[in-house]
């Protein structure tokens, strides 16, 4: 009985505000075709083994064998641990020097605004530019970062993105570089906006530096480290643009990425039912570590 | 008031989708709905026509074939846009367009990787008939070849390259050794020329093509292919196996980084002076010898990759080819011939350095001139081989590619690249 109360509450509510719904519709017309439609075709040509250029052509009907290929496929399980270690390696390193430079820049007085504009250039520019930028920086041969080691340290010819050991951690410090400033950005802002009244009462009962931090401002900024973690996992788990400008995924399979393999299994051997089996799998895992950090949102405010 | 607030906002979202429909239909006016059309004169008729051409981007290639088109719309009247896309989308983007029969383009520009599936998916038009009497006997005839399917032709060939040996003549001469005539040569004056200011020999070993190519050169070289005349597999040989271990070889005298170098890399070292011996590209071998670039010019000589004597290498090319949905297919091949004869693929050779596909051109001394490599091409064209293009060639290039980079770094043995790679294959 309450039940259907509630129903009958609910389908009001629905024609009572009519006009909202109205302006809500086209953006929800358009999520669902473009979005959700989407999302449901991938699905569908998942089950099928069916080349890009084949649109004329019957699909292949192969139920499960995609999904079930991927537990074989060394290459998948080489990339699916890149993009693991690549996501948690980053994230660490962001989150520390992003929070140790949103705190110097809450401290200082003078130019913090040109200061916070510089800082920001990285994140406004293109991955891709990024990528070729920091190609010319890692050359061997004539870029300025082997010239620098080498006039201070000596250190020869380092092949940062041709060497199996190093082309790893030459595209996590790229990725750190462009992407740190979005950290700075918003840890900043909360920072910002730590009421005056409780820092200043902080004060007056002795406590100062590491104590004020620990006990107001990282309680404060907390929710928004979240955000950032959630927001930095899905990035990071996509990352595609600067793998792709940088090493193509070499030497070997150093620098394999989930989203690079799905890109090359589609638009490289033209298997578009694999690459989308591929990307179901990869929306499942982003979906999966967001809602676990969502619960963790939830549960801290 | 709640009403006409719904009323309007359904409006709008009727006219958005009206407006939608209306971008996205068939903006191209078709002849028969033209009106006056009769009227006109030729050459009027000629202005209304507009050639739409994929190809890649990327200059100089992409600028050189604009300036090309100028002069084809002086002379014609004929207007032509270019379509160009970055290399990586270009199959993707003409397969599309081709599939969903828009009429997008009129001439296509294919490679080698995706022509046959073209020609089997009827996208090109076959131009056997189409041609002219006598016209295709003004192509050499390897070369022409290339552009066939089942004894039909359905393109012409452009974009000619192969890859080549350069090297210093100034410090083979100093040195006293001869001009490498075989794989042990190569490796001999790499080891000699290796010093703590100078690397042996500068190649490629990237991923996504240039590795690979390099190996296929190789094998060419040696009279094997990865599949036999029959279409079996055929590159678990011996000389399969000697062609890895030489790359693994070369790679100890090579400049460091290697693994990530293309062969603007591969060169750009070659131009300061780091290296005697470049395995290039026939088209970015120009390169060493523009004053403008490189601080070698006119140090530089070219000889085919030779296995014992032999020279041999892959033949790269591209092929101008008419959209069996082009309204215009006339005047589609009026424009795929004017861009391949003599005088515009001599134009193109001082722009970017790539060979035409006419006896013509390779008669011309101007060539020899403008091309000091073209003798060096003209040897690896003898024993040359189309390079890979079936299907399912990228997947196969990503396993030996991957397999030959491990080796360099000591990962895996030649054996090993050779047997993954025949796995692959015949998987």
């Amino acid at each position: 009985m309450q039940g259907k109360v509630r129903m009958k509450k609910k389908l009001s509510s629905i024609f009572n505000n009519k006009t909202g719904y109205a302006f809500v519709a086209p953006s929800l017309i358009f999520l669902c075709i473009f979005i959700f439609g989407m999302l449901i075709y991938a699905f569908y040509l998942s089950f099928y083994d069916w080349k890009l250029f084949d649109l004329g052509r019957l699909k292949t009907f192969v139920g499960l064998s995609n999904y079930i290929n991927m537990l074989t496929d060394s290459i998948f399980k080489t990339a699916l641990m890149n993009t693991l270690k690549f996501t948690f390696i980053s994230i660490i390193i962001e989150l520390v020097i992003g929070f140790f430079i949103a705190l110097g820049l809450w401290n200082i007085k003078r130019m913090k605004k040109l200061i916070q504009s510089v800082i920001l250039l990285p994140m406004i520019t293109a991955p891709v530019i990024v990528g070729l930028i920091w190609r010319y920086i890692y050359d061997p041969q004539f870029g300025i970062l082997n010239y620098t080691l080498n006039v201070f340290f000596n250190t020869g010819e380092i092949s940062w993105l041709g060497s199996h050991s190093l082309a790893f951690v030459s595209i996590i410090i790229v990725e750190v570089w462009q992407m740190t400033p979005f950290v700075i950005l918003v840890l900043h802002a909360g920072m910002a906006a730590i009421p005056h009244e409780n820092l200043e009462a902080a004060r007056v009962d002795g406590a100062n530096g590491w104590k004020i931090v620990k006990s107001i401002v990282i309680p404060y900024i907390f929710p928004l480290v979240i955000i950032v973690l959630i927001m930095r996992t899905m990035d990071l788990y996509k990352i595609f643009d600067t793998v792709y400008a940088l090493t193509k995924g070499g030497p070997g399979y150093t620098t394999e990425t989930i989203a690079l393999y799905t890109y090359k299994t589609g638009f490289s051997y033209y298997q578009m039912g694999y690459a989308m089996a591929l990307s179901i799998v990869t929306l499942v895992f982003i979906f999966i570590l967001s809602s676990i950090y969502f619960k963790k949102v939830k549960k801290d405010i | 008031m709640k009403k006409s607030v719904f009323t309007v906002v359904c409006f709008l979202i009727i006219l958005t989708m009206v407006g939608i429909y209306g971008c996205s239909g068939d903006n191209q006016t078709k002849p028969e709905e033209s009106n006056g059309q009769d009227n006109k004169t030729e050459e009027e008729q000629k202005e209304d026509v507009s050639l739409v051409l994929s190809r890649w981007a990327g200059d100089p290639y992409e600028a050189a074939t604009y300036e090309l088109c100028k002069r084809f719309t002086k002379e014609t009247g004929i207007n032509v846009e270019i379509d160009a896309v970055p290399w990586e989308n270009l199959r993707e983007k003409q397969a599309l367009e081709m599939a969903s029969k828009n009429g997008t383009y009129d001439i296509l520009y294919l490679h080698p990787f995706w022509f046959s599936e073209f020609v089997s998916n009827g996208y090109v038009v076959d131009l056997t008939d189409k041609l002219g009497a006598g016209y295709i006997d003004e192509y050499v005839p390897s070369l022409m070849d290339t552009s066939k399917a089942d004894g039909k032709i359905y393109g012409i060939p452009e974009w000619i390259g192969t890859i080549l040996l350069a090297y210093r003549t100034d410090l083979f001469k100093e040195a006293d050794i001869a001009p490498p005539s075989g794989w042990d040569d190569i490796l001999n004056a790499a080891r000699h020329f290796k010093s703590e200011d100078m690397y042996g020999i500068s190649f490629p070993a990237k991923k996504g093509g240039t590795l690979g190519d390099v190996f296929s050169s190789l094998l060419a070289g040696t009279g094997t292919w990865y599949y036999d005349n029959d279409g079996n597999i055929a590159i678990d040989t011996a000389q399969a196996v000697e062609a890895a271990q030489f790359v693994l070889d070369l790679s100890g005298y090579a400049a460091e980084g290697l693994m990530n170098f293309h062969w603007d890399e591969t060169v750009n070292i070659a131009m300061t002076g780091k290296t005697p011996m470049v395995i290039c590209m026939s088209s970015n071998a120009s390169w060493l010898d523009d004053p403008e670039k490189s601080q070698t010019v006119g140090l530089w000589d070219y000889v085919p990759l030779s296995y014992k004597g032999n020279p041999g290498g892959i033949i790269v090319n591209y092929t101008w080819s008419v959209a069996s949905d082009s309204e215009y297919q006339a005047e589609a091949i009026d424009l795929i011939k004017f861009l391949s004869e003599t005088p515009q693929q001599i134009y193109l050779t001082k722009a970017q350095g790539t060979c035409g596909a006419t006896k013509g051109y390779y008669e011309d001394s101007s060539v020899i001139e403008l091309l000091p490599s073209a003798q060096a091409m003209n040897q690896a064209f003898t024993n040359g081989m189309q390079a890979p293009s079936w299907g399912n060639w990228p997947e196969q290039q990503e396993v030996l590619e991957t397999e030959l980079q491990n080796m360099i770094a000591d990962r895996q043995t030649p054996e090993a690249v050779i047997k993954a790679l025949a796995a692959k294959m015949s998987n």
